[in-house]
């Protein structure tokens, strides 16, 4: 398989090479990805911030979320095919120990914990960054092996109008439309953005699970996403800004039955989510404040059928979020940022005992320093939470950065991390096979990471490395389990130890009027898990976590030609603890786009080939991926 | 010219009695398969994660191998494998969530053709070249096992279970599903319908024959709960002795007010029945089928979520499924509950299947 990809690297690179001879000599730039550990907004130093990349971000803008991030290899999504259910796992951890922020606020929802990033179209976000390592000194409960933020800057940068459109086709019947156009000033500022997408998903694939080994055609497997956001800012004088972000998603998805039925599936679900968030900032001289109020709904509709017979399910959940920040620059590089955070959490659900409410809140805080010039940068942060009154455990971080010679740093970091049950471990009712518990308790842990960071420049070429080893541990990890009763009940069961290393980097080499921009990815994940209670060494390998992961993306740009083609190879992953695992893959998308100047528009075309090896592949157990793809888009910016 | 014909002739028929006599030597001599000469464990594996499979008990080795679908057929088995059953050549494996039968060879295991388009199939019993699958769409289907094609549909009761073949008929303990069913339907061989329903209390799943050619039915009762998952209603586990002459049940044996156990088997004799405790009993008990004062007997303390008795080597084979996180493990007990042997299995193990069963 690595010959067939190199073979499409240097078919990928000829083709660009031809049209070189062809095209007018302009370089359109792009935006490099940019591996961070230094602090940035809530980021602390010794800790590593990936942005996705823009132009990927651009050609992917029909797509979800997850499937823009199964792109990056210190990420694993485990999808119930396309369009279907999909979490994201970092380090090792479950999908509810990624805390997903939006525009600052945690947007996990409370019942549980994990976010459906299938129903999140890509296209209406403007940045997607990912933050391996706990972060719950910041978060609070979740963010125990990572976060990813997702956010819309709406700037005020005075530059008028502005719109843009999108449209795109191709395989398995899937269309999706973007539309956002706004108005920015120096003082005021709106954006309104809707985006569509509608897939039959009936693609073809090997099913291996079958008798045969026959090809198939993906059934009962459709799914639409709309997407709704308008963002409002205004600029009070020089030091005031006021913020509104509302977000509406919508997302239906019929669930094919498993890969190894003959009888198409029958159930389907609907996901609707809404987001509100209010930021007001005031700035001074040294000092810097800020509120933040966010009121999340979430809805998730579920329609089942068990024989002859049908359940519908229907489980609603509300937050409320208050949020003050304050940040005092003590002395030159001496900077201490305290807050305080008030969640309430509610939720109606049909198989609840009751509609329950949860009062979290939590202060905390970070003492920041910068020193010798900035070779030296330092953090310590700590945070206190409460829950309906009674204190948790105080957790707490440390990290530093030294710049050494040549462009190179070192970076430590290590984190307390805690995760609270979420309501569906607290409060799911005794259905004679599944039943909450409401003596449940956080589960606590340690994250310690140490890397390297190599940042050079020779000639022509520019070079962005990191190297990170990493250890975390958790204990009280939460887990169902079924009783001497046969009721399915979760428990403080689990104690879980996870090491690993994760090399990231990018290359951008200018020749004449072409730029080369590589960039790559490498994760090796050990994470173990056993029974805590047991006085055996017995852990077992975590289920879906891939031991190896790569990723290799490669720009070539050319005045208005962009071509990109991204190289994926995902170990096999252990489905349970008997050995049975999904198979390893190696994927290769090609992707080519032409910008047109029209007046004062842009317009692209591309094209995007994905899956090109044909490969046959599972993200998880019983549902198919869809083999070779093709996809064609237009895109208009005013 | 005569005579060396004549001679010819001899020479030809006696080599050719000779290799006849020789083959059948080595047939008999040659194994059939890997899996001849030991039982199946059924492991239901985690639902929804398409892992179910069927581990071998080798009696020779004392030892059992696990996955031997995939290894033999490099795929999965399928979603919630729920029982084996052993005919002839073939063995009929039932994936009970991928709405399927799988059929291979019992010796070897490997793959001979698959039965689908059957929703959600639990058990399978065969008489001659015909297969019934009970069906928890409230059917039972009727099979050509030589073809895998589905023949006909039955109409039964409410999760259709375990079923048994006596006196001309089809028998079928209608377990209730995830609601509560009362009858047991009786299927003409002859016509294929349905021509009679015994009436017990409640649910129940499991039919053994006893020495005099009675049946004995287990029922597991019922829990009812209402809209906010409150327990409302509840009844005792139950035997019932039907005389399948009449189709009436003809005595009842309360065994349990609050544990609704779901399996029933019978030792080679006809005489003694096991039966496991369900969740608030747990254990494998006891039972003389012509004991007037029906004493339950313990002889077996260990928690079971499925058991069969072995009638060839006169073993009870107990699965204890622990967390569903892992391995299961496989307990082999003398009847009078002595432990010979614990082994590894797959996930969630249920039950055997044996190429020598009354059950």
């Amino acid at each position: 398989m690595l010959k067939k990809g190199g073979l499409v690297v240097v078919a990928f690179i000829l083709s660009g090479v031809l049209a070189y001879a062809d095209i007018v000599d302009t370089i359109i730039p792009i935006n490099a990805v940019v591996t961070k550990g230094v602090k940035f907004d809530k980021y602390s130093a010794g800790t590593k911030v990936i942005s996705i990349d823009t132009f990927q971000h651009s050609l992917y803008q029909m797509n979800s979320v997850a499937e823009l991030l199964s792109y990056q290899s210190l990420v694993n999504i485990s999808a119930y095919g396309p369009g279907g259910l999909a979490a994201l796992k970092m380090r090792g951890g479950s999908a509810d120990h990624t805390t997903i922020v939006w525009n600052g606020i945690n947007i996990k929802p409370p019942m549980s914990g994990e976010l459906n990033l299938s129903g999140l179209n890509a296209g209406v976000i403007d940045n997607i960054s990912i933050q391996p390592g706990g972060a719950s000194t910041m978060y609070g409960t979740g963010a125990t092996t990572g976060v990813v933020y997702l956010s819309n800057r709406l700037k005020l940068n005075n530059e008028g109008l502005n719109g843009q459109l999108g449209y795109e086709y191709g395989s398995a019947e899937t269309k999706g439309i973007t539309a956002r156009g706004g108005y920015s000033g120096k003082a005021f500022g709106t954006r309104l953005g809707v985006s569509y997408q509608d897939s039959e998903n009936n693609f073809e694939f090997i099913n291996t699970d079958r008798f045969g080994d026959p090809k198939e055609k993906q059934e009962h497997a459709a799914y639409n996403t709309i997407s709704v956001f308008q963002q409002n800012a205004f600029r009070i004088g020089e030091t005031m800004k006021f913020e509104t972000d509302v977000w509406y998603s919508n997302h239906f998805k019929e669930i094919p039955s498993s890969t190894s039925s003959a009888l198409p599936g029958t159930n389907n679900q609907r996901d609707e989510n809404v987001y509100f968030v209010l930021n007001m900032s005031k700035y001074g001289n040294n000092w810097f404040v800020k509120y933040r109020g966010g009121m999340l709904y979430y809805s998730i509709n579920y329609l089942g059928y068990y024989g002859e017979e049908s359940r519908r399910s229907i489980n609603k959940s509300w937050s409320y979020i208050n949020e003050v920040e304050a940040k005092y620059s003590l002395k030159k590089n001496h900077k201490l940022f305290i807050g305080i955070n008030s969640t309430i959490d509610h939720a109606e659900v049909t198989d609840y005992t009751e509609a329950p409410w949860r009062n979290n809140l939590d202060v905390f805080g970070r003492y920041s320093s910068s020193l010798f010039n900035n070779y030296l940068k330092l953090n310590f942060e700590a945070r206190q939470a409460t829950v309906d009154y009674e204190f948790i455990p105080v957790v707490y971080s440390g990290g530093t950065e030294v710049k050494m010679v040549n462009s190179t740093s070192v970076k430590l970091s290590a984190a307390k991390v805690y995760n609270m049950p979420d309501l569906n471990d607290l409060y799911w009712a005794n259905t004679g096979m599944a039943a909450g518990n409401p003596d449940l308790k956080p589960e606590f842990g340690w994250n310690s990471e140490g890397g390297l960071i190599f940042n050079h420049t020779l000639n022509n070429l520019n070079f962005n490395h990191e190297i990170t080893y990493y250890r975390s541990e958790l204990n009280d990890a939460i887990s169902w389990i079924e009783d001497s009763t046969g009721v399915w009940k979760p428990r403080n069961y689990k104690h879980s130890k996870t090491n690993g290393f994760e090399f990231t980097g990018s290359t951008i080499y200018k020749f004449r009027s072409s730029v080369f921009k590589f960039s790559y990815d490498y994760s090796y994940i050990n994470a173990r898990v056993q029974d805590q209670t047991s006085d055996r060494n017995n852990y077992e390998l975590k289920r879906y976590v891939p031991k190896h992961k790569a990723g290799f993306r490669v720009h070539y740009i050319y005045s208005r030609l962009t071509s990109a083609a991204y190289l994926q190879y995902v170990d096999e992953q252990p489905v349970d603890e008997t050995g049975n695992a999904l198979d390893r893959y190696f994927l290769v998308d090609l992707n080519i786009n032409y910008q047109f100047d029209i007046r004062e528009a842009d317009l692209s075309v591309y094209i995007k080939l994905t899956n090109l090896l044909n490969t046959n592949y599972k993200l998880r157990a019983g549902y198919a991926q869809p083999l070779r793809g093709i996809y064609g888009g237009i895109k208009l910016k005013l | 010219m005569n005579k060396n014909i004549s001679n010819f002739k001899f020479l030809a028929i006696c080599t050719l009695v000779i290799s006849v006599l020789a083959s059948c030597d080595k047939d008999d001599d040659t194994p059939k398969g890997v899996y001849e000469n030991g039982v199946f464990i059924v492991n239901e594996g985690n639902f929804q994660a398409n892992n179910g499979s069927v581990s071998f008990y080798n009696y020779g080795a004392d030892s059992v191998s696990n996955n031997i679908f995939k290894e033999v057929n490099n795929r999965v088995l399928g979603d919630v494998v729920q029982s084996i059953k052993l005919s002839g050549d073939n063995a009929f494996i039932v994936v009970n969530n991928s709405n399927k039968v799988e059929v291979v060879n019992r010796y070897t295991f490997e793959e001979e053709g698959v039965v689908e388009g059957i929703t959600q199939p639990r058990y399978v019993e065969v008489n001659g070249s015909k297969g019934y699958v009970s069906c928890w769409d409230k059917t039972v289907k009727v099979i050509d096992i030589n073809t895998f094609e589905i023949l006909k549909s039955i109409d039964v009761g409410s999760g259709a279970e375990r079923m048994l073949i006596t006196n001309g008929n089809l028998y079928v303990a209608n377990g209730g599903a995830y609601g509560t069913d009362s009858t047991i339907s009786v299927i003409s061989l002859e016509t294929e319908d349905v021509v009679a329903n015994i009436n017990v209390k409640y649910n129940p799943k499991s039919l053994v024959l006893d020495k005099s050619g009675n049946i004995w039915a287990l029922c597991s009762g019922k829990e009812v709960y209402d809209g906010s998952w409150n327990l409302v209603d509840e009844s005792p586990a139950k035997l019932y002795k039907i005389d399948v002459a009449t189709n009436q049940a003809v005595l009842e044996i309360e065994l349990f007010a609050s544990s609704h156990p779901t399996r029933l088997q019978i030792d080679n004799d006809g005489t003694t029945l096991y039966h496991d405790g369900g969740f608030g009993a747990p254990g494998i008990y006891s039972l003389v089928v012509d004991d007037v004062k029906a004493t339950m007997t313990k002889i077996i303390d260990k928690s079971a979520y499925g058991f069969s008795y072995d009638s060839q080597t006169n073993v009870l084979f107990v699965c204890d499924a622990g967390s569903f996180q892992g391995a299961g493990t496989l307990y082999r007990y003398e009847t009078d509950g002595k432990e010979l042997g614990s082994y590894e299995v797959g996930i969630g193990p249920n039950g055997t299947g044996f190429k020598h069963t009354k059950q």
